[in-house]
């Protein structure tokens, strides 16, 4: 599956959008990316090593993610480290499903439903 | 196990696929240190983190490895298609058909996983039901095959027959043969390529330094080759007549290696067997083994074996001594061989006048079928038993799928409503079912694993073929098949509820069961209770059937005696005199240790299990031609013996140190015998002709007066009673071998070193072995029913387990549907006792109609088990009453648990809910 064609974007799972989220500011490896999931989240969602793999295998397969090359490293990194970086087309999908959610989100405002609770 | 030993960690990354392993292994490890380390600071951080670790495994192994399959697959594919691109350019990579079915089915497993893991009580139950199901039958079924469908380890198996005398006048049947039967036998060669006999019985085995016991079979010259087993080393025995020095035996594998370290110069060398020389002929295979049934008192293994005459019609006519097999010529059928048997039969009575009359007839029973009777009849009940729980398993997984699949009904609506096809949504629930059925199966067969070992170590002795137990993969693969087809079939339900049903009102009924749903479902909990009640009765009365036995009432006392075997060596001891001598010096030593109350010899004390002494005891007056319908069991015993054991006297006396060889020959019988023998007379004084020992392998039939009449001993099986038994004196019948019981007034085995050194302190160099209390060989005869109660008790606990589990997820499910109906209540006033006794009496009426179907079940179902009860009816009322009210009981607890639940609904929640 390739998000190539960004006019057909479909939603994006929730481990994909996170795993995208963790990616957004700077290319990260495998260990950078459930650290980094768990810190935005809370420590709500902690990614299990085997689901997080499975998830970069297909992102890596479908080009929302890709491998990034040395210069992108620290410079005092393990050097087995493989750093993942977010595609053109990653931050299309991820920018996509940001705004759905948002339009989501304020559409459920608009009916009541994300009032304060007392 | 430490958190932060690996060890454990690395064996799960071992599970995922090479190329998962060498792409992410070591930031999959780098992961799971740093997981280890952060919960190494929490409590209960080492359960945490396995729970954790677990769960991601469930979900992610099975998509890492179908994603390498189907991705293989699709490699290939696109490889064999040069023009096809790999993406990353303008031109998007065209996905195949193959890749489009692993991104569904990678969706179906990661859903289905992730739903199993949301229900973990569905899925606990579904599991342990298949579980228990595969594992109980596989290990059922392994049993059946290895002593029911294996074939005999012989050349051609399916050819060999044994032979049974009948004597229906006396009503005796399964009695051995004698030697002119099996001449006679020989005679019809159309049907019987051939026919050979054996009799086992123990010999002294002397040699420089010590005697020993040997077990040695009596056997006709043919009889390895009837068989079909041929001799490891050695010619075996010679045709020629055997006299003087010329005796001859064939010795065992294991007798040979124990005895001459596997010496080939064994051929040739002598043996002296019962202070007789014998030149070793032959040695038999290693492992070489007997199926003969109990009764023909036949053990598995013999050490020697010396030859008969060759001319059988040399032996007494009367003496049936003799265990027959016979090899019928190919194509010939039992059928057959039993006409030809019958014509011998008649031929023998022609020939011989004495045994006229008799109705004596012969009957042929496969070796096989005969060698397993004893069992089979529980193996196939507990077949029986056990498919009911396969049933049980398959029903319960079927109801609680459908529970299951009821509440799932809108969010199939709802998938219908979106456009999912019905392919589609069949493809899920299928995945779902076959995942389910692979977790179920694999720890089915863990189980099953477990249960053949745990029946192989409580595998009864002496039951022909137990010890060959073994997990058959045929059976596994069946059971295996049988589940998963439940459960697949079961888990497509939902698709036909939405066939029957729109989907509008499927959304509008919130998931819950229609009512022919809940019929349906609940009328299969009914059938369960049922059939688990019947396999719990069953097992009741197994149980009370086992207690009778162990409380049976044996004709003496079988507590703290010791049995001691000493034989009498005839080379050292060959008048009866001296051998009376010497039975009675070792009775005075073993009377004179600590502790000890009174002590007896006899031939043949009862449940040692060995070879009988059977033969004609018949009273004054017996016609020629009717002696032989008095064949009863002879014994040959010390004074003090009959007392020792605890046997009761009901007329005349016990025997006394004035019954001496010489004096006028006396006789102590059996109230059977008398009865049979002398009817409603007194037998005190009357005279019976009986065989008794006269030294030198030579019994000869001698007038005697009964002087004694004791009650019945049961000496082969508490449940068998006795068919008649004749009490020699041992001064006046000789034999060459004693077993010693010894009456202590405390443990018995507490005296074994004292009565083993005090025996070997008398002259004449005696070897006593065999040093096992009375009680000992009692309960091993009870072994076959208590391995046929425990295994009883494990499946219908099983049963009760299953059942149990299906009755909670019903009335779970039902309580979960009323909760609105409770909160209402709740909110209107009801107290939690009204809501607690409705859930609970929707359980008990449950349970009361599934237990009204069991009890009229099992009122017709019990009298196949009839044949392995005693002591107790197939329909013992007890029985049946202390079952339901456990039913009852346990149904409570299970209807317990959602009651509380519904007692604890919050009608706010309700409400707001609403």
């Amino acid at each position: 599956m390739s998000y190539s064609n960004r006019s057909t974007t479909k939603p994006l799972t929730g481990t994909v959008f996170y795993v995208l989220l963790a990616l957004a500011e700077t290319p990260k490896y495998g260990l950078g990316i459930v650290q980094e999931v768990e810190r935005q989240t809370g420590g709500e969602v902690k990614l299990g090593p085997g689901t997080l793999y499975n998830i970069i295998k297909k992102m890596l397969e479908t080009g929302l993610i890709e491998e990034v090359s040395a210069e992108h490293r620290p410079m005092d990194d393990d050097p087995r480290r493989r750093y993942y970086g977010i595609t053109e087309d990653g931050r299309f999908a991820f920018e996509s499903e940001a705004s759905r959610l948002a339009s989501l989100v304020s559409a459920a405002k608009s009916v009541g439903a994300l009032k304060a609770r007392p | 196990m430490n958190i932060r030993n690996l060890r454990f960690s690395r064996a799960l990354l071992g599970l995922y696929p090479a190329s998962f392993r060498s792409e992410f292994g070591t930031e999959w490890m780098q992961v799971i240190e740093w997981r280890a380390e952060q919960y190494s600071r929490q409590s209960f951080g080492l359960l945490k983190f396995a729970a954790v670790i677990a769960r991601d495994a469930i979900i992610s192994l099975p998509i890492a490895h179908a994603r390498t399959f189907f991705g293989s697959k699709k490699q290939s594919s696109q490889s064999a298609n040069p023009a096809g691109t790999t993406g990353g350019g303008d031109q998007p990579p065209q996905r195949s058909s193959g890749g489009r079915r692993l991104e569904s089915l990678l969706a179906d497993i990661k859903f289905s996983v992730r739903g199993l893991v949301r229900t973990p009580v569905f899925t606990v139950a579904a599991v342990m039901s298949l579980a228990l199901g595969i594992g109980g039958n596989t290990a059922i079924f392994s049993v059946v095959n290895a002593v029911l469908l294996k074939p005999l380890p012989y050349h051609e198996p399916e050819n060999l027959a044994i032979i049974w005398n009948e004597f229906p006048q006396a009503g005796l049947s399964r009695l051995p043969m004698s030697g002119v039967e099996i001449a006679a036998l020989r005679e019809r060669d159309d049907v019987f390529e051939d026919v050979g006999g054996v009799w086992a019985t123990s010999r002294t085995v002397l040699s420089e330094d010590r005697s020993s016991q040997a077990s040695t079979g009596l056997v006709t010259i043919n009889f390895f080759s009837v068989l079909g087993v041929g001799l490891n080393l050695g010619s075996g025995f010679s045709s020629e007549p055997q006299s003087g020095t010329g005796r001859q035996v064939i010795i065992s594998h294991e007798f040979w290696s124990q005895h001459y370290g596997t010496d080939p110069r064994v051929l040739g060398q002598l043996l002296n067997i019962g202070g007789r020389e014998h030149q070793v002929v032959g040695v038999l295979p290693a492992g070489l083994k007997f199926f003969f049934p109990t009764d023909a008192g036949i053990p598995e293994r013999l050490e020697l074996y010396t030859p008969l005459p060759t001319d059988l019609t040399v032996l007494p006519v009367a003496q049936h001594f003799l265990r027959v097999v016979a090899r019928l010529n190919p194509g010939r059928t039992v059928a057959q061989a039993q006409e030809a048997a019958i014509r011998a039969s008649e031929e023998v009575k022609q020939a011989y006048t004495e045994l006229a009359d008799t109705g004596d007839r012969f009957t042929v029973v496969p070796l096989k079928a005969d060698s397993v009777r004893a069992i089979r009849p529980v193996l196939l009940v507990l077949l029986a038993a056990v498919s009911l729980v396969l049933l049980l398993a398959a029903v319960n997984v079927a109801s609680l799928v459908l529970a299951r699949s009821s509440t799932r009904r809108s969010e199939f609506a709802v998938r219908a409503c979106i456009g999912a096809s019905r392919k589609r949504l069949l493809q899920q629930l299928l995945t779902e079912s076959a995942l389910l059925g692979i977790i179920g199966s694999v720890t089915g067969i863990s189980l099953g694993t477990l249960a053949v070992n745990t029946l192989w170590t409580a595998r009864p002795p002496g039951l022909s073929r137990i010890d060959e137990i073994g997990l058959d993969p045929t059976v596994l693969t069946f059971s295996v098949l049988a589940t998963l087809l439940a459960t697949v079939l079961f888990g497509l339900a939902p698709l036909s509820q939405l066939r029957h049903a729109s989907p509008a009102g499927a959304l509008r009924s919130h998931g819950s069961m229609d009512r022919r749903a809940q019929n349906l479902r609940r009328a299969m909990i009914v059938s369960e209770i049922g059939l688990a009640l019947v396999l719990l009765i069953g097992a009741g009365l197994l149980g009370k059937t086992l207690a009778g036995l162990q409380q049976a009432q044996v004709g003496f006392d079988p507590d703290n005696k010791l049995t001691l075997k000493i034989p009498l060596s005839s080379s050292r001891f060959p008048t009866a005199e001296q051998k009376t001598d010497l039975s009675r010096q070792i009775s005075q030593t073993l009377s004179g240790l600590p502790g000890v109350l009174s002590v007896g010899a006899s031939s043949h004390v009862p449940f040692i299990g060995w070879a009988n002494w059977g033969d004609i005891a018949a009273p004054e007056g017996t016609d020629e031609a009717n002696r032989s319908a008095f064949q009863f069991d002879h014994r040959s015993i010390t004074p003090g013996y009959l007392e020792t054991i605890g046997a009761s006297l009901i007329d005349g006396r016990f025997f006394s140190e004035v019954d001496l060889e010489g004096t006028e020959p006396v006789v102590i019988i059996d109230e059977t015998l008398a009865r049979r023998a002398f009817g409603t007379d007194n037998p005190i004084g009357k005279r019976i002709q009986a065989t008794r020992y006269a030294g030198a392998g030579e019994f000869e039939p001698t007038w005697a007066i009964v002087v004694g009449v004791v009650g019945d001993i049961r000496d082969r099986s508490p449940e068998v009673p006795s068919g008649g038994q004749i009490f020699w004196p041992f001064s006046q019948s000789a034999r060459w071998e004693l077993t010693y019981v010894v009456h202590t007034a405390g443990n018995p085995t507490a005296i074994v070193s004292a009565a083993r050194d005090a025996v070997q302190q008398i002259p004449g160099e005696l070897a006593p072995s065999d040093f096992v209390p009375i009680r000992d060989y009692l309960d091993a005869t009870t072994a076959g029913a208590r391995f046929t109660t425990l295994l009883a008790t494990l499946f219908s606990t099983m049963a009760l387990i299953l059942a149990m589990l299906g009755l909670y997820g019903v009335i779970n499910y039902t309580t979960t549907q009323r909760a609105r109906e409770f909160g209402l209540r709740i909110a209107l006033g009801a107290r939690s006792v009204d809501i607690l006794r409705d859930v609970l009496g929707d359980g008990l009426k449950t349970t009361a109609a599934g237990i009204a179907l069991g009890i009229g079940i099992a009122l017709v179902s019990m009298r196949f088990i009839a044949s392995l009860l005693f002591g107790v009816s197939p329909t013992d009322i007890s029985t049946f009453m202390a079952v339901s009210a456990v039913f009852l009981l346990v149904s409570l607890g299970a209807s317990y648990i959602p009651a509380r639940k519904a007692i604890r609904i919050d009608p706010r929640e309700v409400l707001k809910a609403e």
